[in-house]
């Protein structure tokens, strides 16, 4: 595995900004463990600018940032969900041939992000939840009512702070590559 | 309001105890040996012992209460709500789980059972139990020992490199974050509850985005530093915190790898999964 400075870089200050922006404070509780974080919204911008790879790990390390200061206890089947979300929102760039580099982030890209980000979070999630079933005998009716909260507060979360921040991403982008000669 | 006002969680504090000597690569096994065996058991009796075990340790940290107390409170409300949420949703999970029924209070579909609560009782100790161990895991090891730890048990350098950097990173986001919101709040913008719901995420996002990209500018700086300290040269990378072993943690390892390899057994060989007396 080649990773390279910038990466490794890009990885930490990620996993740093997901880890501390998870912390209750900023949350908004709506249901028994359960806190809608706008912290997602960071998640999923960085899986979109840097790929699966770091997407996972910035959710991974990130989200066990966050359980370990805030003080709850480490769970891990949750820590995982978020890594895979992060993978998942992170095949963007490779489905859009990378077109929010060159400052392009149009209507139909939108729709793909909010796409994988209910996706991702389906899955992401979903296996966080089986994991507490199997772990942790959680009934599955409540791990079941924790997950379709958690899957719709976040897409709509995402798409809403996402799109904001997509579009200044694009928008700074844009200002480095269009440039012509005189 | 300042920034160490705002109270981001809790941090390593240097108490400098019996536990804060152990190696780094001792705590973080016990760590994650703790959770493994919290994840085997639905035994009461190995919960509670966990337990105990836990808060004697926190005690042995000679950290002062008053660090954590809040944290305490916080999370045995949000257990007691968790399982309050799970008596609603399912109320007859622990029913299922045990097999016999012994009705206390009927009250049709959620007829207060004698197996419920005790179901209910193992699951939010069973949950409690990782709170202590994980305070006891932060209070005393050191970010930097614990990437060094984490690289000596085989996680690449370079991701347990990642790992110190976030950890290191988070004093200079909290500074950035108070800056960037009084930026903001100076120029107008509505953050507290008076703004409706959706007028507040786009403010966040407002602050979220100065915050994200002036990190993000950032790292072509520390990136550079690093490369230019030749960071990534080599296959491998000692670390100036990483302890040797000392005759104390090599005893504690072993203690721990018998505990483990009781529980699993103990699970293996198991034939009712909750532990129940009655």
């Amino acid at each position: 595995m080649k990773l390279s400075t910038k990466t490794v870089v890009v990885i930490a200050i990620g996993a740093a900004l997901y880890g501390i922006g998870g912390l209750p404070m900023f949350g908004v509780p709506v249901f028994a463990n359960t806190t809608l974080k706008p912290a997602m919204a960071i998640l999923a911008l960085f899986s979109v600018l840097f790929g699966p790879f770091v997407g996972f790990l910035v959710g991974f390390i990130g989200h066990w940032v966050t359980d370990l200061f805030a003080g709850w206890g480490v769970w891990f089947t949750w820590v995982l969900g978020s890594g895979i979300v992060g993978l998942v929102i992170g095949l963007f760039p490779r489905l859009t041939n990378r077109r929010i580099q060159s400052g392009i982030f149009a209507m139909k890209d939108f729709a793909l992000f909010i796409v994988l980000a209910l996706v991702g979070n389906v899955i992401g999630y979903g296996v966080s939840a089986f994991l507490d079933t199997v772990l942790y005998a959680e009934p599955f009716a409540k791990v079941f009512t924790q997950l379709t909260i958690i899957a719709s507060g976040n897409t709509v979360l995402i798409a809403v702070v996402g799109y904001f921040i997509l579009k200044s991403a694009a928008k700074r982008n844009q200002q480095s590559s269009n440039l012509s000669e005189e | 309001m300042k920034a160490e006002k705002i109270a981001f969680g809790i941090s390593y504090i240097d108490t400098g105890s019996a536990l804060h000597q152990l190696n780094g690569i001792t705590k973080f096994v016990l760590f994650m040996a703790w959770v493994t065996v919290v994840l085997t058991t639905f035994d009461l009796r190995l919960i509670g012992g966990l337990v105990c075990v836990g808060l004697l340790l926190l005690k042995m940290t000679r950290v002062p209460v008053k660090a954590y107390r809040t944290l305490l409170i916080a999370t045995a409300s949000v257990l007691s709500l968790n399982a309050l949420f799970m008596f609603l949703l399912a109320p007859q999970q622990g029913t299922a789980y045990i097999g016999s029924e012994t009705i206390l209070l009927p009250l049709g579909f959620y007829s207060i059972t004698q197996e419920t609560l005790f179901y209910l009782v193992t699951i939010t100790l069973k949950y409690f139990s990782m709170f202590p161990i994980a305070l006891v895991f932060v209070f005393t090891t050191h970010p930097t020992e614990f990437s060094a730890s984490l690289n000596r048990l085989g996680v690449p350098y370079k991701i347990a490199y990642a790992v110190s950097l976030t950890l290191r990173y988070l004093p200079e986001i909290k500074k950035d974050y108070v800056n960037i919101m009084h930026a903001q709040q100076a120029r107008g913008i509505e953050l507290s509850k008076k703004a409706s719901f959706f007028a507040r995420l786009k403010s966040l996002a407002s602050i979220l985005g100065p915050l994200i990209f002036s990190s993000l500018d950032k790292t072509e700086e520390i990136s550079n530093a690093m490369t230019l300290r030749g960071f990534g040269r080599h296959q491998y990378r000692t670390w100036y915190s990483l302890k040797p072993l000392a005759v104390r943690d090599w005893l504690c390892l072993l203690g721990i790898l018998v505990c483990v390899s009781l529980a699993i057994f103990k699970r293996v060989f198991e034939t009712q999964l909750f532990w129940y007396p009655f």
